[in-house]
């Protein structure tokens, strides 16, 4: 055995050495700062989604009667106020349009936004958007309006927000007034004055007040972007940052940590928001959407926003 | 002697890193991650499946992160993180039991006997006594050299060199009894 090659690889290559270095170099620590496999899985699935809502919106569009429909007026210019059926797709290049319905509000859509109406009957009205940004304000009830993404729906709770979405599928959501939900496999209930952002992955971020500290917002975001040293750093920052009413962005963080992560956010959060009786540390190690439940309560009275008007949905998560 | 491996650039020693991050420095605590992750991740390997190694690695900063004021001396910070590394490990496989079997899955990037012949190496590595166990882990998977095994886990150099031989010759005898 040559000893010199052992120690720091000079001298003639040991062979049995070699061999097993050759062997076990799959086992090696490997940096991975950016999840990419899932951002390329998620994209096929973006296209998947996208060529489900144009196939939704044409099958619609067949069935739909000109009874339902919303009326669309370019706000500059002088162009006349037309009919948006089922089923159409709207492309508002340079212009700034407004969409209207009785049933659910005034959306307005800024210059380079494309959509589809694809859904409006009495249960439930849907826009798809492509890519752009609207700018809803509802006076419908609870979950009667929705907007669909490539990544995620938005149901709105009676609200006022702003949903913006890049080519790329990925957008973030700005609310002004109520709750919206932001949903696919996860679920971010966006209050008054927080946003969330849908990530090129198609992840969904934890919501964030917009008045919070910049590590904060950065720092969630970032959470659930990249691995490695700079996740940690995140975590640490918002945890390190989060005010009493930042543990609305805590109490969303468990979903998106595994166990470790999931025991700092728990002390955290318990300092800020004392945790429900009956509720132990431990407890979140082997976290489920009912583990936290009891706690969601008095978070929202810290984040002192309104309380929630959810029909038919079973919990906060 | 110092020594830096390609993704280890900063030329800050430990003491200083461990100081800047302290004041919330994160450039410093991404050195240190860069610098330490391939002795924890070797040092973890040798306990865990290859497939969980990754997230214990990061468990391991995370712990280090929220608790680096406790660490008294920033130049011992090798000997610390690796004490860590070895208590998140066994806090790991006590709560999720023992699922080595996995890693000739983890090593299918390889061909299939490949796969086979590697994780039987790991398997052989991993039942040797914990000296010579974390020694090969860093030199034969990590692709460390002895110099920098010792400077990243606090033994002396002589120490290093003889877990190296000795652990060679064990490692070599158990896999040619391998049927």
């Amino acid at each position: 055995m040559n000893d010199d090659y052992l120690w720091d690889r000079s001298g003639e290559p040991d062979p049995a050495t070699r061999r097993l270095e050759e062997l076990l170099v799959v086992y090696r620590y490997k940096e991975s700062p950016v999840p990419v496999q899932q951002t390329r899985r998620r994209s096929a699935l973006r296209w998947l989604a996208a060529a489900a809502m144009i196939a939704i919106g044409i099958i619609i569009f067949a069935r739909t009667t000109a009874r339902n429909s919303w009326r669309a007026t370019v706000l500059s210019g002088n162009a006349p106020t037309r009919v948006l059926r089922t089923g159409e797709e709207l492309n508002t290049h340079d212009a700034r349009v407004r969409l209207e319905s009785r049933a659910i509000g005034s959306i307005e859509l800024a210059p380079g936004t494309k959509l589809i109406l694809a859904e409006n009957g009495e249960r439930l009205h849907r826009l798809s958007l492509i890519y752009g940004s609207l700018h809803a304000r509802t006076t419908s009830a609870p979950g009667l309006f929705v907007v669909n993404t490539a990544f995620a729906n938005a149901v709105d709770f009676g609200c006022e927000y702003t949903l913006t979405i890049n080519n790329d599928g990925s957008g973030l959501l700005r609310v002004t007034a109520g709750w919206v939900e932001l949903e696919n496999s996860r679920q971010s209930l966006v209050p008054r004055g927080a946003a969330a952002t849908i990530l090129a992955s198609g992840e969904l971020t934890a919501p964030y007040f917009e008045n919070a500290a910049p590590e904060l917002r950065d720092g969630v975001v970032t959470f659930q972007s990249v691995r490695g040293p700079a996740r940690t750093t995140a975590l640490i920052n918002v945890l390190r940052h989060a005010r009493k009413r930042d543990a609305l962005t805590l109490i969303n963080l468990f979903s998106r940590a595994n166990p470790a992560e999931r025991l700092y956010i728990f002390d955290r959060l318990n300092e800020l928001v004392p945790a429900p009786p009956g509720l132990r540390r431990d407890d979140v190690l082997d976290w489920n959407a009912r583990t936290t439940e009891p706690w969601w309560p008095s978070v929202v009275k810290a984040a002192r926003v309104p309380p929630i008007e959810k029909k038919g949905k079973p919990g906060w998560w | 002697m110092t020594v830096r491996t390609a993704s280890d650039r900063d030329p800050r020693c430990d003491a200083d890193l461990v100081h800047a991050t302290r004041r919330r420095d994160s450039g410093a605590f991404e050195a240190l991650y860069a610098r330490y992750a391939p002795v924890i991740h070797g040092i973890i390997l040798g306990r865990l499946a290859a497939h969980d190694a990754d997230d214990v690695v990061q468990n391991v900063f995370i712990t280090a992160l929220t608790k680096l004021e406790s660490l008294r001396e920033p130049a011992a910070f090798a000997g610390w993180i690796c004490r860590v590394a070895r208590n998140a490990a066994e806090d790991f496989r006590r709560g999720s039991g023992d699922t080595l079997q996995l890693d000739e899955e983890y090593a299918s990037r390889a061909t299939q006997s490949q796969s086979a012949e590697a994780a039987a190496a790991l398997a052989a590595i991993r039942a040797l006594p914990e000296a010579y166990r974390e020694t090969l882990m860093l030199r034969l998977v990590e692709g460390m050299t002895g110099a920098e095994i010792a400077e990243r886990t606090g033994l002396t150099p002589g120490s290093v060199r003889v877990n190296l031989h000795r652990g060679m010759h064990l490692l070599r005898d158990a896999l040619e009894k391998r049927p």
